[in-house]
């Protein structure tokens, strides 16, 4: 069952941290596992107690505040350890289609193989992409779950800000008139987008180091995603992992220690992480660092894009908790219009002395596949740089497929390299 | 007789309309009249602010062969057809006359092709806005807002000012051809319709590029004609629906009427949902009154309510009594893909007959296409009624 397995992998993990600490690896992520862990164990026992599960791609927050147990769908399609089974349960048991990314259809799989709860309610807008939404949504109305759509919109300002609030406080009323035992509690929301707040800071001066040569971090650790802390069961813990982490980062940074040995190349990478081990490897033993790991989030995360919790430059005036909710959505720059990717991209790799990018592409990823060009255009008029596309798959990727990626990209760093000189 | 030959002629003509070798005209017609012409991606661009500028609304037909060389250098094959195609015709020069372009965020890869159309051509006006992808006042009132900013850009980039006088007067043009089109519909729920459903495309499609006002006065006279018209169908021919988005080569509804059956209704977006639903002509306000007929006007496949649409296609189905649904959807339509499930579930609660069959955007699979549209009518001969 996915959320045993869950548990038992996360105490592998800490385990073999604890008996095989690597040197080139953040220390903290021991702790990352552990509060990890902490959540599937969270889930496990209110699955257990009966409490009202909720499922949301953005507004987890506001879940929360209302009483609803937060319960991840694409982020645990992402970790499962046997996606055929999933696959099989979403694309031939109940038709569901195969030309779409591996994420979007194993979330749906695992959703409907009765491993995981079935929410009271799911909440879906018009990011991160289009297929995460309809994933959601075949969810919900495959299940009979009320299904609540909030619509990202197109111009940015202060319109924009007001929409989005007012459909927030409708799914909220909705919610509270739904689900029995439900009641939004404003104070909570706060405490939750605070607690965001804080580790963004924290995480916001480890940009400055990433200018560093070398780069203090190591490729596997460029792709961890930041954790919010809203999204955890003791938001306090993840705020200390967000510290942890950033002093991590100065104490190397000040020794001059390196996340690669003898740092040869510096990449900016896009999208999604490469999936398997033997990518990190392959990275790690060229000396590819990667101080720049662009994702949807990261942009505002690292403070390329400021527009923070109670900063009033920006629209002239003090937003409520629903609107800052509003404000936080419209600075993910995933699946929006290509300027809102490349502009911050070209700007990271401008700050972080990249030398080249690798764009990767997954099977079905309908945002990304059609911006690639446009996207190694610009860098190269702009920046001067050269793009690789990498097309890779999460769960379905063959070993020979697997070889041939990487066979791609060492020919790709080796060109890089040479030419750097 | 001469006459009904004469009316026989025109009808073909406006039939074609939307034919690569005539779609053009229309838009060079508007150039030399001085007329500025905006291309159009999405049919929820609500037409009426541009009309009102003394602006031509295009909507962008891709080209209708199968040669797409210069259009993958920057898209890939497996991915949306029509903005493919579209692109290919941008990139061959044979939009060269467009002065701007106008798109939503209808999905994630039309967005692209937006993306991609500004950074290579550089159009001197350019605007998005979001398509309202589910029916409330919320929404609403958003997308009033964004017409709004369209209006002042528009206001801008013609110098005319688009006051409500020339809203209402749009407002009457289009409106009058909804009528009409509704009319040409409801001739089809005939026991032998007097047009055939490649005809209805041809004629709906010609309407989003031609002007508005010409189009009216063109259908207006052949309405008479149409309505007494004779085709040789038989009785027992099925009735057919065709349900896709961005379908706009009539080709595709040739084939499958060429089948033996009647497509006498369709669920398109080139079709009845682009018509259907007036804007009010008595409201106070003609910016919230063209708002509110795009945001309630029928729903597409990539819209939040799947209930909503499937529920749509029973109500036709069952008004112009269909014997079945074809869902030709376009081969990597995601939207479509995903709500196939829940869509074949629900008719066949609703039993009403059903195929899916994939097509790309020429209309190429002629072959394929024939034999599945055989292999359903033929299950439906053998259904009793
Ligand atoms: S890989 Fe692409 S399509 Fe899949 S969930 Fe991520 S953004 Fe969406």
């Amino acid at each position: 069952m996915f959320l045993d397995e869950q548990v038992q992998k996360l105490q592998r993990r800490v385990r073999n941290i604890e008996q095989n600490p690597r040197p080139e690896f953040l220390k903290c992520t021991k702790l990352r596992y552990q509060l990890e862990l902490e959540r599937y164990l969270h889930v496990l026992e209110a699955w257990k107690q009966g409490k009202p599960f909720a499922v949301s791609d953005s507004i987890d927050s506001i879940l929360q505040a209302m009483g609803f147990e937060a319960q991840g769908y694409i982020a645990w399609g992402d970790r499962v350890s046997n996606p055929q089974k999933y696959y099989d349960i979403a694309i031939n048991k109940l038709g569901f289609p195969d030309q779409t990314c591996d994420r979007t259809i194993t979330a749906l799989g695992l959703f409907l193989s009765g491993e995981v709860p079935i929410p009271r309610l799911m909440a879906a807008r018009r990011i991160p992409c289009d297929p995460e939404r309809w994933s959601l949504m075949a969810a919900a109305k495959f299940t009979g779950v009320l299904f609540l759509e909030l619509a990202r919109l197109n111009n940015n300002g202060d319109e924009n800000i007001r929409c989005i609030a007012d459909q927030e406080a409708a799914l909220i009323e909705y919610a509270e008139k739904s689900v029995p035992g439900i009641k939004y509690d404003e104070s909570k929301l706060i405490e939750l987008m605070e607690a965001d707040q804080q580790s963004l800071y924290y995480l916001r001066d480890t940009y400055e180091l990433r200018k560093r040569v070398p780069c203090p971090i190591s490729p596997q650790d460029s792709f961890r995603l930041m954790t919010m802390p809203s999204r955890y069961p003791n938001p306090a813990r993840v705020v200390e992992y967000s510290k942890a982490y950033r002093d991590e980062m100065f104490e190397r940074a000040d020794k001059g220690i390196g996340g690669v040995r003898e740092e040869k190349l510096r990449i900016a990478w896009l999208a999604t992480g490469p999936y398997g081990r033997s990518t990190f490897d392959l990275l790690s033993k060229k000396g590819v660092s990667i101080p720049w790991f662009h994702y949807g989030r990261a942009a505002h995360y690292f403070g390329l894009i400021r527009d923070d919790l109670g900063d009033e430059g920006k629209y002239g005036r003090k937003l409520n908790p629903l609107e800052e909710m509003a404000r936080f959505f419209n600075t993910n720059t995933w699946a929006g219009p290509s300027t809102d990717w490349v502009d911050p991209l070209i700007k990271a790799c401008r700050d972080l002395k990249i030398d080249a990018v690798v764009d990767f592409l997954q099977v079905g990823c309908i945002p990304t596949i059609n911006l690639k060009r446009i996207t190694a255009q610009r860098l190269k008029e702009e920046l001067g740089i050269p793009t690789l596309d990498l097309e890779g798959r999460e769960h379905f990727a063959t070993e020979a497929g697997t070889i041939n990626m990487n066979k791609k990209l060492e020919e790709f760093i080796d060109m890089c390299i040479a030419n750097k000189g | 007789m001469a006459d009904m030959e004469a009316l026989e002629r025109e009808l073909v003509s406006l039939v074609q309309g939307n034919s690569p070798e005539n779609r053009r005209k229309f838009a060079l017609q508007a150039k030399s009249d001085g007329r500025k012409v905006i291309g159009l991606l999405c049919t929820y661009a609500p037409e009426e602010v541009i009309y009102a500028a003394g602006m031509l609304p295009w909507r962008v037909t891709g080209t209708w062969d199968s040669n797409l060389g210069k259009a993958t250098v920057y898209r890939d094959m497996d991915s949306c057809r029509y903005c493919t195609h579209a692109l290919e015709a941008l990139l061959r020069g044979q939009m060269e006359f467009l002065d701007g372009v106008v798109d939503s965020d209808w999905d994630d890869d039309r967005r692209r092709v937006f993306d991609t159309w500004v950074y290579v051509s550089k159009p001197a006006f350019t605007a998005t806005f979001t398509a309202p992808k589910s029916k409330s006042e919320i929404m609403e009132r958003y997308f009033c807002r964004e017409m709004a900013q369209i209006i002042s850009s528009l206001e801008d980039f013609s110098g005319t000012r688009i006051t409500n006088d020339r809203l209402w007067q749009a407002v009457k043009v289009y409106n009058k051809t909804r009528r009409l089109l509704l009319r040409l519909y409801e001739l089809r729920k005939r026991a032998a319709p007097p047009v055939t459903g490649a005809e209805v495309l041809g004629i709906v499609t010609a309407s989003t590029v031609m002007d508005k006002a010409d189009f009216n006065n063109r259908l207006e006279r052949l309405l008479p004609y149409i309505e007494s018209r004779v085709l040789p169908h038989t009785r027992a021919e099925p009735r057919i629906m065709v349900s896709s988005d961005m379908l706009d080569n009539p080709r595709f509804i040739e084939i499958i009427e060429g089948e033996g059956c009647k497509v006498v209704m369709d669920d398109l977006d080139t079709g009845s949902r682009y018509f259907h639903r007036l804007v009010d002509e008595n409201a106070d306000d003609p910016v919230s009154a063209i708002a509110h007929r795009y945001c309630w006007r029928p729903a597409d496949p990539v819209g939040f309510n799947w209930e909503e649409q499937i529920q749509q296609i029973i109500e036709w189905a069952r008004d112009w009594r269909c014997d079945g649904v074809i869902e030709l959807y376009e081969s990597f339509s995601p939207a479509r893909r995903w709500r196939a499930p829940f869509l074949v579930r629900e008719l066949g609660r609703a039993a009403i007959p059903l195929t899916r069959i994939a097509r790309g955007y020429d209309a190429g699979g002629a072959e394929q296409i024939k034999t599945r549209v055989g292999a359903f009518l033929e299950m439906l001969a053998k259904t009793p009624v």
